[in-house]
């Protein structure tokens, strides 16, 4: 008796406790709003993320070391830690316009030795094995992936502060844009044989809005036009959510997917802001969560289910809780404005995401260079959006 | 000294039962996530991105790694404090329902 006793005491005990512990947990996590985020100058935690980035761009061993590591496992990787970096030095070199002697060259490092690689290597070279497998459809092979993020690089570089050699770069990968789009019925151009990316488009879109800012080319028909046949043709019935990736008859490969869709959504409000919110609210819907003031996301909604890949990451059962889609939802978050949201992803980031600091510089164990890029660019992204807004000087 | 290291062995092996026993699990918890941390295994949590901490270490080695450190991590900090305030509460619900006096045999 006294053993049962002792027993169902210590569980109540315990019982308690957790009752108690467990919704106070996140408070020990969240960080002040101010150490993410600033509407000019650059938060501390993006400044601190920023000199990591900075760093390995500027000693040559420690860039190498990190993206053999990645490249390991994703060549991906290493094409959009350069994407996600020079992103957000655009964004950082409008937040901080005095900094911009520092930012500029790094941007230029990164372009430069990205395209040096492309022409030496083509760009299977950024892309996974596969890319080398079966044929693409359309012959020959280019990656709509790697054209429009290197067309999107340079623009941001040239909405920064215009680099005349690129500006027949950008026009020669536009008019590549276009023309790949062009020759399928639907607009879709394939990343992978017979892959096509909403990811990719929707890069496309944006790059093509921002050669008609630069050069005062006209291409809002045809972005019309691509998300008209989106909304009909490209979106999931159940949950109003654009696939994530198709074929080039246009079915559906992927459904909706959280690491899909939270950029897509973000990258889709420089060309069609009502329809971009209204698929963030969505998103939000189908795969935000929070519970106890933590926040993630799944990658998939309770109507589709589809198969663990890279871009998903590590998936925790029972909550679904998708390693890639809660980093990109922070880029969600941040670019809707979405503070709850926000907070609760950033509480997680601080719980579950191991951070490292040394010598003012931060990174994530949990993470790689492409995803520390990425959260940076959480951190700092808006003032190139606004730029984007502006007419043709 | 060996009076002292002696308290301490059967503190640690109190019953879990017990506020002592519950505080000592906590202790445990919070030993073992300094020593993995000392160790700089946190380094290898990037096996959640997918990506191998170095070449010099096996992507499983590192993976395992990794993973005790999340372990350790979770029991500090998840699971001790819960231990402690446990610890806490135990001695209170103890007196909500005090041991039942032994009746003398007839």
């Amino acid at each position: 008796m006294a053993r049962l006793r002792n027993a169902v005491l210590s569980l109540a005990a315990l019982t308690l406790a957790a009752a108690v512990w467990l919704p106070c947990l996140h408070l020990f996590f969240t960080p002040p709003a101010a150490l993410w985020h600033s509407t000019s100058g650059l938060p501390p935690r993006a400044r601190e993320l920023a000199e990591r980035q900075l760093h390995l761009w500027t000693e040559a061993g420690s860039r190498r070391q990190e993206i053999e590591r990645m490249r390991r496992s994703n060549a991906e990787w290493d094409f959009m830690g350069r994407t996600f970096l020079v992103w957000s030095l655009a964004e950082m070199a409008l937040r901080e316009p005095a900094e911009q002697a520092r930012y500029l060259p790094v941007m230029d490092t990164i372009i430069t030795e990205t395209l040096r690689l492309e022409r030496e290597h083509g760009q299977a070279f950024f892309l996974m094995s596969y890319a080398r497998g079966p044929a693409y459809v359309e012959q020959p092979m280019r990656s709509l992936f790697v054209d429009g993020e290197i067309a999107l690089m340079l623009a941001a570089r040239r909405l920064v502060a215009e680099q005349a050699e690129y500006r027949p770069l950008l026009r020669a990968r536009v008019a590549v844009l276009l023309e790949r789009m062009q020759r399928n019925p639907r607009l879709i151009a394939e990343s992978y044989p017979d892959e096509c990316w909403l990811f990719d488009h929707a890069v496309a879109l944006v790059a093509l809005r921002a050669a008609d800012r630069l050069d005062g080319s006209d291409h809002a028909a045809f972005i019309r036009t691509w998300l008209d046949g989106a909304k009909k043709n490209l979106t999931d019935p159940v949950t109003g959510l654009l696939h994530s990736s198709f074929n080039t008859k246009g079915a559906a490969r992927d459904g909706p997917e959280g690491s899909t869709i939270w950029m897509a959504a973000h990258l889709l409000r420089a060309v069609d802001a009502d329809f971009a919110r209204d698929q963030y609210r969505r998103a939000r819907r189908e795969l935000g969560r929070t519970l106890f003031g933590f926040g993630w996301s799944r990658e998939w909604p309770r109507t589709w289910r589809g198969p663990l890949d890279v871009d998903s990451g590590l998936v925790i059962p029972v909550v679904d809780a998708s390693v890639g889609a809660s980093g990109m939802a922070l880029i969600g978050a941040s670019s809707f404005g979405d503070a709850a949201y926000l907070r609760a992803l950033q509480t997680s980031l601080e719980f579950a995401a191991f951070p490292i600091r040394a010598h003012g510089q931060l990174k994530y164990g949990a993470s790689n260079q492409v995803g520390d890029a990425a959260l940076l660019y959480a951190c700092v992204l808006g003032p190139l959006w606004e730029r984007l807004q502006e007419p043709h000087p | 000294m060996k009076t002292a290291l002696q308290k301490g062995w059967r503190w640690l092996n109190a019953p879990w039962s017990t506020p002592a026993g519950l505080a000592a699990r906590a202790l445990v918890l919070l030993l073992s996530l300094a020593l993995v941390h000392a160790l700089g295994w946190r380094e290898h949590t990037t096996f959640l991105s997918g990506t191998p901490t170095t070449a010099a270490i096996g992507r499983a080695t590192a993976a395992v790694l990794g993973l005790l450190y999340i372990l350790a991590y979770l029991g500090a900090v998840v699971l001790a404090p819960i231990l402690l305030l446990a610890s806490a509460l135990l001695p209170a619900l103890r007196r909500l329902w005090p041991r039942q006096p032994t009746l003398p045999k007839p």
